[in-house]
């Protein structure tokens, strides 16, 4: 787990517009996958990470108290732009692979 | 060092809350952030001591995510009978979710900074956290919009999907993980073990997607 957070750091050097960590998500996917990093050698250390992925986000949230004066007038903004995403993405996805998954089917 | 303990309390608590109830209200994330909120306030410590205490905490968001690509990986098995059409739907998902909520939130006048933390919506929050950093948004701001949208999509996703008519186990588990990605996910996974995998792998795909596009549209349209 170590050995991930160092890829982290590594790939932050490289003035990507990705973050990081998710360049570090991505590698640490493709290694298991193609059986470079054996299984049982990760899934201890990354099972109690995303168990306890919300403890993480406390911090993070508390943080608003900083931004408080930034946010507070655009909460009408704010609640209507991820209102409508995420209706917008419900739909999309879901419409896009059922009528995807029947012409599959019918080939 | 006493804000670690405080949180970690507070944590513990908003958990096992979670665990014995299972309502949506009592979302542990949100319940611990409102919590540890009203105790510095009564104790009126400023936010800036918390954070020396707090950031012990977060530097582990960046492991987090990375651990984020092992569930992914046992995941990877289910695309390959159903590719094009998870990855096209995964595709389409990830840009209207970065093009609605950048267009609204312009729209109804937000600032450039507000814009870009809500670019990253519909991603799993420690990843929400890391593309606004990197856009210059408020990782603060992503990371409350993002768990509560998760759980809002959690509790009406699958309902809306059904009153649109989408039937397919294999749909509604990629549109809930992509909409509301890890209570999006957990919601798939009491459906079915197939919605549950789905979901998991399209809250995987979407966070790699929209890292990589929400930079392009933030780039495009400012």
């Amino acid at each position: 787990m170590a050995l991930n957070a160092g890829g982290d750091w590594l790939v932050r050097v490289a003035h990507l517009p990705v973050p990081g960590s998710v360049v570090g998500l991505i590698a640490l996917a493709v290694l298991i996958e193609t059986r470079v990093l054996p299984v049982q050698l990760v899934r201890a250390a990354a099972e109690l990470l995303v168990r306890h992925l919300a403890l993480l986000y406390v911090p993070a949230g508390v943080a608003l108290l900083a931004y408080w004066g930034t946010v507070r007038h655009d909460l009408v903004a704010i609640t209507a732009a991820a209102l409508a995403s995420l209706v917008a993405v419900l739909l999309v996805v879901g419409h896009v692979v059922q009528r995807l998954e029947i012409l599959e089917r019918d080939e | 060092m006493l804000w670690i303990v405080v949180t970690l309390l507070v944590y513990a608590a908003a958990r096992i809350a979670w665990d014995r109830t299972r309502l949506a209200v009592l979302n542990p994330a949100i319940v611990s952030i409102v919590a540890v909120m009203i105790i510095l306030f009564a104790t009126r410590t400023p936010y800036a001591q918390y954070e020396r205490g707090g950031r012990v905490i977060a530097f582990w968001l960046g492991p987090a995510v990375v651990a984020l690509g092992f569930p992914l990986a046992l995941q990877l098995e289910r695309v390959r009978r159903n590719f094009s059409a998870i990855t096209l739907a995964l595709l389409g998902g990830a840009v209207v979710g970065i093009v609605v909520a950048v267009f609204v939130a312009r729209a109804l006048g937000a600032t450039p900074t507000i814009v870009r933390s809500l670019a990253p919506r519909s991603v799993t929050t420690p990843i929400a956290i890391a593309i606004a950093a990197r856009l210059g948004g408020v990782p603060a701001l992503a990371a409350v919009v993002s768990i509560v949208s998760g759980a809002l999509g959690g509790f009406v996703g699958v309902g809306l999907l059904r009153l649109t008519g989408i039937r397919s186990r294999l749909a509604t588990g990629l549109a809930l993980g992509a909409a509301a990605h890890g209570l999006g996910t957990a919601r798939a996974a009491d459906e079915g073990a197939t919605e549950g995998g789905a979901a998991g792998l399209a809250m995987g795909v979407m966070g790699i997607l929209t890292a990589l596009l929400a930079p392009l549209v933030i780039a495009l349209v400012g």
